[in-house]
């Protein structure tokens, strides 16, 4: 019962702390709210980035097309060629797969039904040629997966060349390396920005509590002759700090899903188009709620406390 | 006792107060009267010897227990240092919360004293609004509120005219005779001492010099008190 009597207490000193040091605690708040901005937006551009990098692993697949001209007979045996390959190769996970041309027609007309042209492409004029796909693990290990298939004659990749041109391939690997260099470059710049942004709050905090425990010098002073314990006269202080840090975790989850419905998607959506040259997949942000809730709440209540801690230390002799 | 710089404040004192005793302790300034007070408080500790109040041994007390040691103080101060911000309720109430009563209890026994001092009826005003008077029965009310069985009155005249200094003995009186308390007044006001013939300790440069029933001038030794 006393122990709720007190904890009632410290909340309600803690909220009265809070709006006598109104101007530093809207300070606070707003630096640690951006800290935690900082932290969402790049967590957010770096997972779609990676879901999207998962959907492009999907893409692990090259085609070997196969001529028109070939008969039933030289397909199978390009298969039986191929297959023998792909099984001696530890980069290549599965056997290849045909896919005659009706089924790539198909596919097509799934993939472009809303386009008024994709009807001109029926039976009798399907453009498409039948192929076999080959899956391999790492996009990056596209030139030695080429390198390897090359081998057998009587195929064509890609283009109807005897093989996928060296320029073709090193692009599809330079994009590859732009965005993983842009995501290290993001989680560098991130996370710096994060670590001067956590000091600079916890220095604010900090100075919050120390105004706080000025305003209070007599109340503590007294609080102490009174026979307070420790933990009664730093408690407020703490529960000021907890404040502090939950009111900027939910002021900075409800900006973060503003910025993320109204200008995050639209940024990244249309860069994503820049570079791929295709569609990009935008996660919901409530999937990334709790992850980005839980994140936030720990980031304020780790800078809250720990920056209470250090200013009671510094400035609260009891 | 001396100071982490090697100022020695007090040496050699040696003395016993009895329960319910009202003494005064005075001296100059820098006599020792306020470390005096602050290792009765256990804001300071002895660096050797023995110290024990109210059954507390404070020269190996651990620091955990300092509160349990003041719950059994009330202190007055000299400026009274009633919180501004605070109805005369809040500040009477102001040391029961701190160490957890109930709200019940804190409105019975807060309720209890302003009437007893006859401030009833100003429970909800603030110390400005107050008479010095009223000001001062807030304070002593205060430092009475958690029961306590040692009242120490740090220079409790020091700011103040002759009527409220009666005043305010009058209530330390009342509370050593009725109540049963202890009362330690710290002062260098000669005229109370005069006025009120009590046990009264003198120190004069960190040294007990004088210990006797009433007050007959200060002793100061010839040699100052180097070799009391």
């Amino acid at each position: 019962m006393k122990f709720f009597r007190s904890l009632g207490r410290h909340i309600s000193q803690g909220f009265k702390s809070i709006h006598r040091n109104k101007v530093m605690t809207t300070v606070s708040i707003i630096i640690l709210v951006s800290c935690m901005l900082i932290l969402g937006t790049f967590y957010l551009v770096i997972t779609n980035i990676e879901e999207n990098f998962n959907s492009i692993d999907h893409l692990n697949i090259i085609e070997v097309r196969i001529r028109n001209t070939c008969t039933p007979e030289e397909v199978e045996k390009i298969g039986e060629s191929l297959t023998a390959i792909c099984r001696n190769s530890p980069i290549i996970t599965e056997d290849p797969v045909y896919v005659s041309s009706e089924e790539h027609l198909k596919r097509f007309h799934e993939l472009y039904n809303d386009q008024t042209w994709s009807a001109f492409f029926t039976g009798e004029l399907n453009p498409l040629r039948a192929s076999y796909q080959i899956t391999f693990t790492n996009f990056s290990d596209i030139t030695e997966v080429v390198s390897i298939v090359s081998k057998i004659e009587d195929i064509e990749l890609d283009g109807g060349s005897k093989a996928i041109s060296a320029g073709d391939i090193s692009s599809c690997i330079d994009v590859y390396r732009n965005v993983m260099s842009i995501k290290r470059t993001l989680y560098t710049v991130g996370i710096a920005l994060m670590v001067i942004l956590i000091l600079f709050s916890l220095f604010v905090i900090g100075n919050t509590i120390k105004l706080g425990i000025t305003a209070r010098k007599d109340e503590i002073m007294f609080m102490r002759y009174c026979g307070a314990t420790k933990h009664f006269i730093r408690a407020p202080f703490i529960v000021e700090g907890i404040i502090i840090g939950l009111l900027s975790a939910l002021i900075a989850l409800g900006l973060e899903y503003l910025l993320y419905v109204y200008a995050l998607s639209g940024i990244v959506r249309s860069s994503s188009v820049a570079i791929t040259g295709g569609e990009i997949a935008i996660s919901p942000f409530s999937a990334h709620l709790p992850i980005l809730a839980a994140a936030f709440v720990i980031m304020g209540l780790f800078a809250g406390i720990i920056a209470c801690a250090v200013s009671l230390k510094k400035y609260l002799k009891v | 006792m001396a100071y982490p710089d090697g100022t020695v404040a007090l040496r050699d004192v040696s003395l016993k107060i009895d329960d319910g005793e009202f003494v005064f302790i005075v001296g100059a300034s820098g006599a020792g009267k306020t470390t005096l007070t602050k290792l009765l408080l256990c804001e300071e500790r002895v660096s050797s010897g023995i110290l024990e109040v109210n059954s507390f041994h404070l020269e190996k007390m651990r620091s955990f227990r300092i509160p349990y040691l003041r719950r059994t103080m009330g202190v007055v101060f000299q400026d009274f240092r009633l919180f501004p911000n605070k109805t005369v309720y809040e500040n009477v109430a102001f040391p029961m919360q701190v160490i957890g009563e109930s709200g019940k209890r804190i409105r019975n026994t807060v309720t209890y004293f302003l009437d007893q001092v006859g401030l009833g009826d100003k429970a909800g005003s603030f110390p400005h609004q107050l008479s010095g008077g009223e000001q001062q029965r807030v304070a002593f009310v205060r430092a009475m509120v958690n029961n306590p069985k040692l009242i120490i009155a740090d220079e409790p005249t020091g700011s103040i005219d002759n009527d409220l200094r009666d005043g305010l003995m009058d209530m330390l009186l009342q509370a050593n005779r009725s109540g049963k308390k202890t009362v330690i007044v710290v002062t260098h006001d000669t005229d109370l001492l005069y006025r009120y013939r009590k046990r009264t300790i003198q120190l004069h440069k960190g040294r007990l010099v004088s210990d006797q029933i009433g007050f007959e001038g200060y002793a100061i030794p010839a040699n100052g008190g180097e070799n009391a």
